[in-house]
């Protein structure tokens, strides 16, 4: 056993006793951002001007109504359709015999009312051909590994979310879900530009067919991490007209400034008290600056909604956040696929399980891999260090 | 179910078969045929007897198992209807003992020379075929032979009851099955007792 228990028992701990200080700390601030929530404006022109003219460190969430607005759960209607897909993937083995990877898309379409019925199925992709495994752009050439394959699985779970939910809307009301953010989070932010603005340009092909056929699309983060909201409120603090960190506050005095105050709290700590159950706040404009400059009608937009048991992020694409019905029926039916799947819409759950690939599986597909080579006489090989793992020889 | 479609009707379909009894998917959770009925699998030249032995319904995946959900709501349909998605997770299964087999025009109240395939579709018998097979009663003593998981007299009871209600009631065949049980039991009384009154009327 290499792992010292003892040492991690100390740190748990450490960590616990840090954490019991942690959460008496933001219990007070929250109570303060509370307040500050009441009294924000109104006006939420206003206030897109103010943070059109800001020049902060942090990303503030754009209001389109009121921060302070509540909505309440709308009604829900009768027969509809909810569509989700999910995907896991096994990565390119350098190591192994054959450079090759798995994705495999989960989908699951429920519809309730008069047609009530369910279908469940995945589908898989090996990819081995060159085109597969790499994306070339000139002279560059990079495998699809990590993040990259990441992305090539959201942008394959968007595909066949925008194909299936168009083919349910021929028969009536369909709402298409998906798990996580709506942007391409594995590439979003880093890695080559190139690579971004392929992987950009298939996601919102997708987003602009669901939008052309009338079939709102929304994604669910169950224990948002995000404060861009929170940064709205540090925004509200500023005793500047016109917020401008660089130049008005030396770096020193940062931490005292009253903006720093709420540093650490998270938009879902302060929507878990401001909203009642069912209810879903005000809808903002997501501040990345990716979404801001690249997505154009397809920019990203979130609300928080009340889901009973938690405070969950959804973020809709703008022209699903400007339309009224789509939004009460993003609302209406995450809320009851919450309420059916005990605290998680039922959809997204059944799709997570129709993509998961098991460790069995993963040794399977190994062993499967490994036979194939054999039976055509081809040769194969694992790597040193491959086999180094295997024997661990003494 | 229904057992004098003039058709049979294909209800499931084989997943692991031996030489003695074999395991089936069925089709649809409400279309499970009743146990001791006779259903039968067409493999190749042969046109194979089974009697159902067990039928069982559980999650498709073994790490879920199914929670109840329906606490507030008023009937068992209604919370089929609110979950559609239940159906897809579950599965139906069917074990049916194998009695006998036909090969043209002949049936034989013994063992199939090989099992059926896997993927064989099963279709439960139509009345016809009860009434045709169970003219002869030798497929009680296969029964009684076979390895079935179940107890083996409840299993008996049933195959002669759904008999004798395909073949209209007849009192003579009810009286026929019996003096071929207490044949077979002829060395324990009370098992014998046990299978009559489970058939008796």
């Amino acid at each position: 056993m290499t792992l010292d228990l003892t040492a991690v028992t100390r740190q748990l701990r450490m960590m616990a006793d840090n954490l019991a200080v942690v959460r008496q700390r933001s219990e007070n601030l929250l109570r303060d951002a509370l307040t500050a929530l009441e009294g924000a404006p109104e006006d939420c022109g206003q206030l897109q001007d103010r943070i059109g003219a800001s020049r902060t460190g942090w990303p503030i969430a754009r209001p389109l109504t009121s921060p302070k607005a509540r909505w309440p759960l709308p009604p829900i209607p009768n027969s509809y359709t909810v569509v989700a897909t999910d995907g896991s993937q096994i990565d390119p083995d350098r190591h192994g015999p054959a450079l090759c990877y798995l994705i495999n898309i989960g989908t699951a379409i429920i519809s309730y009312g008069d047609r009530a019925r369910a279908s469940l199925d995945s589908e898989p992709t090996l990819g081995f051909e060159e085109s597969d495994l790499y994306i070339t752009h000139g002279d560059r050439r990079v495998l699809v590994e990590g993040h990259l394959l990441d992305g090539r699985r959201d942008i394959l779970e968007s595909r066949r979310l925008a194909e299936q939910a168009i083919q349910c809307a021929r028969d009536g009301v369909t709402l298409a879900v998906r798990d996580g953010t709506l942007i391409l989070r594995s590439v979003e932010g880093w890695g080559e530009e190139f690579v971004r603005d392929l992987y950009r340009e298939q996601l919102l092909s997708y987003l602009e067919e669901l939008r052309c056929r009338g079939v709102p699309v929304c994604s669910y983060i169950s224990r948002p991490r995000s404060a861009d909201v929170v940064n709205l409120l540090r925004l509200l603090r500023c005793p500047h007209v016109q917020a401008d960190c660089e130049r008005l506050c030396e770096p020193g005095e940062r931490d005292s400034r009253p903006c720093a105050d709420f540093v650490g709290l998270l938009d879902g700590q302060i929507y878990r008290r401001w909203l009642s159950p069912g209810q879903r706040s005000s809808v903002f404009l997501s501040p990345l600056r990716a979404s801001l400059d690249k997505y154009g009608a397809h920019r990203v937009c979130f609300f928080y909604l009340h889901v009973g048991s938690e405070v969950t992020r959804v973020e809709v694409p703008e022209w699903v956040a400007l339309n009224t019905d789509y939004l009460d029926l993003v609302h209406s039916i995450l809320y009851e696929q919450c309420r059916r799947g005990g605290g998680y819409p039922r959809v997204l759950m059944e799709a997570h399980e129709k993509a998961i690939i098991t460790g069995a599986e993963r040794q399977q597909f190994q062993t499967m891999l490994e036979a194939q080579l054999v039976s055509r006489g081809l040769g194969w090989s694992t790597s040193e260090k491959q086999r180094s793992k295997r024997l661990r020889g003494l | 179910m229904e057992r004098d479609a003039v058709t049979s009707m294909r209800i499931a379909e084989i997943i692991e078969a031996s030489t003695t009894e074999f395991v089936a998917q069925c089709y649809d959770l409400d279309q499970v045929p009743d146990f001791g009925s006779f259903v039968r699998v067409r493999d190749r030249t042969l046109d194979i007897y089974a009697v159902v032995s067990e039928v069982r319904t559980a999650s498709i995946d073994p790490g879920r198992r199914p929670m109840a959900r329906g606490q507030d709501v008023d009937d068992e349909d209604q919370l089929y209807r609110d979950n559609p998605e239940i159906r897809e997770l579950l599965r139906t299964e069917l074990t049916a003992t194998v009695v006998g087999f036909r090969r043209g025009d002949e049936i034989n109240h013994y063992l199939p020379p090989r099992p059926p395939r896997i993927h064989g579709f099963v279709h439960m018998c139509t009345g016809d075929e009860v009434r045709t097979f169970t003219t002869r009663l030798d497929f009680l003593q296969t029964l009684l032979a076979s390895p079935a998981r179940v107890a083996l007299d409840e299993l008996l009871a049933a195959a002669i009851r759904n008999a004798w209600q395909a073949r209209g009631g007849e009192r003579e065949f009810l009286v026929k099955a019996g003096k071929e049980v207490a044949l077979l039991l002829t060395n324990d009384v009370n098992r014998l007792n046990g299978v009559l009154r489970r058939i008796g009327r």
